[in-house]
């Protein structure tokens, strides 16, 4: 007798031995390649540390461009790769010095035609190195590469852009990112600001043209990082944004206004305090904050009895900012005042700042 | 009698089956999905989030109990992370020996008055420190609570919108975490992610930074170290992949603030606070009713690296109290079982947890001890027997062979030929005794927890410097 019946049991021992035939197929594969992947790893540690320096002579004039591209040809890719981390590593107006070297090792068909392939890493990689190539021709595969599908791509040819310097890639790259989510707009603002103070008159000429002419995402990105950059010629093109009848730019606007740090933005951002949308309204207190504006102190107080717990905890925080003259406004409006929001609001900022201690009184 | 016993028979051979089918799913599932983050990544993302400013804050916690040997090396390790802003809590939970005074002799530690905006409740803390020499580390001084209470207060304290949890005893790579926020830049509606843990015995590590790995010197720790790869780089891929990932490691684990407040923090009196946790955070994640759609994240190559015991009296008692705690968290949370309002999370998450997890040990002793009985009434042969464990074996070397295929191409690499070969023969052995004893242990942990409903959490596992200490 037995527990599967006589019929199974050779059944049960093939499937046993095949698998047993196949753990050892596999286990002769991955020593294989466990082999090839020593190797690698073993030609790619002594080819960067003759590599490496090699680079590192050439930038100091020491060594010719002909004797580094030679001894690079031997491994392109593992090459470029080591090229492109020192790259990063440098300074960006060092990055020209390497210019030669990328010209050498950069096939620019190749790269342009794998910028079609259905492979995203393979985009990525192409995308990633034509920002190196600083010619017509990949400056005009990246403007295309701004068009793919995928959002990483559209990134990192942005950021490919910016290593170029090209500043009449600034537009289409706000024209054609466009995205709508938060995260993803700040990493194209980050994107743009790589350029530095060279984006400025052209996100400015942005930020004046008539409404409608670029979408609100392409001007929301370009005062962020206007405000990123602390451009002050960008304080009165921003005052006129906190009129626009889109709420996301009117937000955004209020911040950069706020990083920039401009007194005259000050009045034009209090008044915001009564902007139909909460999230304006939280903007605008946190803003006046960062603008150390003592005499908003009456309508910060205000704010806190706003209905949005966001608003008042922002009005809160932004009194706290100003010092000791904010401070005891809160701790006048903690004693005196009648609603009950805006007293506990108050009482939570000063309790998070050590001011006062809840538990004690 | 005799039907009843050919029965149960049949139905532990199904269940042998379908708990084999299920690996081999996951094992697929979890290639596919490495294949796909593997597609996904370059270097040069990853250098851009560790210089990038808008890369998101992170609080790292790091909660300790009587971990005087080995703090100094993990605290230095996590202020060596290359990660723009992040800022490193250390909650000594009521330590009775040296933690607190270590930390305060290698960090210069002075008091700081520091109040935070969450208020989960915590057993109170005794004082707050801060180092001059790192801005970026602050140690609490609280009375002794549990893991979980000391995660809590440093929640309440933490100043970033991500917090990451690590164990006291662990060692990250100085590029890990990026590679957990990486996701979060890319996907805002994602809640937490997790990497892999390995073990960390045979790691040398050079002033916080790790510049060796090697095994576990011990059968014991090579054993383990074989499980490890097997339970992170397939199990848990596999699952994740249909929202079942319901343990995520605390010795690792980066989570929104928000999402960890709105479920509540780890629970203090759970056993093992993190798989209760976990299984609490699907439920609040994938709870249909809510419609979060919010997302978990499993990174393969976020590697934290935790001690692992390599005596056998350390051995046992820890497995007792994860099974021990695995069946707490189970139970706990017995609503989600089977229920369509989790989606795959109740219809085969929580269940596959039950069956193929909480109650395996129970299974498997069973099965011994049908064997032995159907061999003593003459019901089977020797050969029988004996052929079927021979396809519970090629199965389990099957399987872990897969795991070391996944990982020989991730950054766990072994580094050494001699290393490599101690893996293949600790696969080969690992399921003649090794996992029997896990099994027992098991049993026993259910039997405490059912009959004389253990619920402490064992005395804490003795630490040995190590090398991230002593070199």
């Amino acid at each position: 007798m037995e527990i599967l019946g006589p019929n199974f049991i050779p059944i049960v021992l093939n499937i046993a031995l095949a698998l047993s035939v196949l753990s050892l197929v596999l286990l002769l594969y991955i020593t294989v390649e466990h082999w090839m992947i020593d190797r690698r790893q073993q030609h790619n540690s002594t080819f960067g540390k003759a590599i490496i320096p090699l680079i590192w002579r050439f930038l100091r004039g020491e060594a010719t461009e002909e004797t580094a591209i030679k001894a690079m040809q031997e491994d392109p890719t593992e090459a470029l790769s080591l090229l492109i981390h020192l790259a990063h590593e440098l300074e960006s107006s060092s990055r020209p010095r390497l210019q030669p070297l990328f010209t050498g090792l950069i096939f620019i068909d190749e790269e342009i035609d794998a910028l079609k392939s259905n492979q995203l890493k393979r985009r990525l990689l192409a995308t990633e190195r034509l920002g190196f190539l600083n010619n017509e021709a990949s400056t005009a595969a990246l403007l295309d590469a701004l068009e793919d599908k995928i959002p990483a791509i559209r990134l990192c040819a942005a950021r490919s852009l910016a290593i170029q310097g090209k500043t009449e890639a600034i537009k289409p790259i706000l024209q054609a990112l466009d995205l709508p989510n938060e995260l993803d707009n700040r990493r194209e603002a980050e994107a743009i600001s790589d350029y530095g103070p060279s984006a400025v008159p052209t996100l400015l000429t942005m930020l004046e043209s008539p409404i409608g002419k670029y979408s609100a995402n392409a001007i929301i990105v370009a005062a962020r990082v206007l405000g990123m950059l602390r451009t002050s010629e960008a304080v009165q093109p921003l005052i006129r944004l906190l009129k626009n009848p889109q709420e996301s730019v009117r937000l955004c606007a209020a911040r950069a206004l706020g990083e920039i740090g401009d007194p005259a933005a000050i009045s034009p951002v209090a008044a915001l305090a009564n902007d139909p949308a909460w999230r304006v309204r939280k903007k605008a207190m946190k803003a006046i904050g960062k603008l150390h504006a003592d005499r908003q102190i009456p309508m910060l107080s205000n704010a806190l009895s706003d209905s949005s717990w966001w608003v008042r905890f922002s009005a809160a925080q932004a009194l706290h900012s100003l010092g000791q003259v904010g401070i005891t406004e809160l701790q006048k409006v903690m004693k005196n005042t009648s609603d009950e929001h805006a007293r506990e609001i108050c009482c939570e900022v000063l309790e998070e700042h050590m001011i006062l201690d809840t538990k004690k009184n | 009698m005799i039907t009843i016993l050919y029965i149960c028979g049949f139905s532990i051979f199904v269940y042998f089956i379908a708990l084999s089918m299920t690996s081999l799913l996951l094992v697929i599932l979890g290639a596919l999905q490495i294949h796909k983050y593997n597609k996904e990544i370059t270097i040069a993302e990853f250098d851009h989030i560790a210089q990038s400013e808008l890369s998101t804050p992170v609080s790292v916690i790091v909660p300790a109990f009587n971990e005087a040997a080995i703090i100094i090396g993990t605290v230095e390790n996590l202020l060596k992370l290359n990660y723009p802003c992040h800022e490193v809590i250390v909650v000594d939970d009521g330590s009775t020996d040296e933690t607190i005074c270590v930390l305060h002799q290698r960090f210069k530690l002075q008091p700081l008055e520091r109040h935070g905006a969450t208020q989960i409740e915590t057993r109170p803390i005794h004082a707050v420190y801060e180092s001059p020499d790192y801005p970026n580390l602050v140690v609490i001084s609280k009375e002794n609570g549990q893991r979980a209470d000391a995660i809590n207060a440093a929640v309440n304290l933490s100043r970033y919108s991500l917090l990451c949890v690590i164990d006291a005893d662990c060692v990250i790579e100085t590029d890990g975490l990026q590679h957990m926020a990486r996701p979060f830049l890319l996907n805002p509606s994602l809640a937490v992610s997790s990497g892999v843990v390995r073990p960390s015995n045979g790691l040398v590590v050079k002033n916080g930074t790790i510049v060796a790995r090697g095994l576990p010197k011990s059968w014991l720790g090579l054993n383990q170290e074989v499980e490890y790869a097997r339970s992170f780089q397939w199990a848990r891929n596999g699952l994740n992949s249909l929202h079942s990932m319901l343990c995520i490691s605390g010795a690792l684990l980066l989570i929104k603030k928000e999402a960890l407040e709105e479920v509540g923090g780890p629970w203090p009196k759970a056993i093992t606070d993190d798989i209760e946790f976990t299984i609490r955070l699907h439920g609040y994640l994938f709870d249909r009713r809510n419609k979060r759609n919010l997302k978990i994240a499993f990174i393969p190559d976020a590697v934290c690296y935790t001690e692992v015991p390599e005596k056998i009296s350390q051995y046992l008692p820890q497995r007792n109290r994860w099974q021990r705690g695995t069946l707490q968290a189970v139970f706990r949370n017995w609503r989600m079982i089977f229920n369509p309002r989790y989606g795959t999370t109740g219809l085969f998450g929580m269940p596959y947890f039950l069956l193929f997890e909480a109650l395996a040990p129970l299974v498997e002793v069973a099965a011994y001890t049908l064997a032995v009985t159907f061999l003593v009434l003459g019901l089977t042969t020797f050969k029988e027997i004996l052929i079927l464990m021979f396809l519970a074996y090629s199965v389990n070397v099957f399987l872990t062979l897969m795991t070391i295929y996944i990982t020989e191409k991730s950054n766990q690499r072994s580094t050494s030929w001699k290393d490599y070969w101690k893996e293949v023969i600790a696969i080969f052995t690992d399921a003649l005794g090794w996992h029997q004893i896990r099994v027992f242990v098991s049993l026993l942990a259910t039997f405490e927890y059912f009959i004389l409903r253990r619920r402490d959490l064992g005395a804490p596992m003795e630490r040995k410097p190590t090398p991230s200490a002593s070199i």
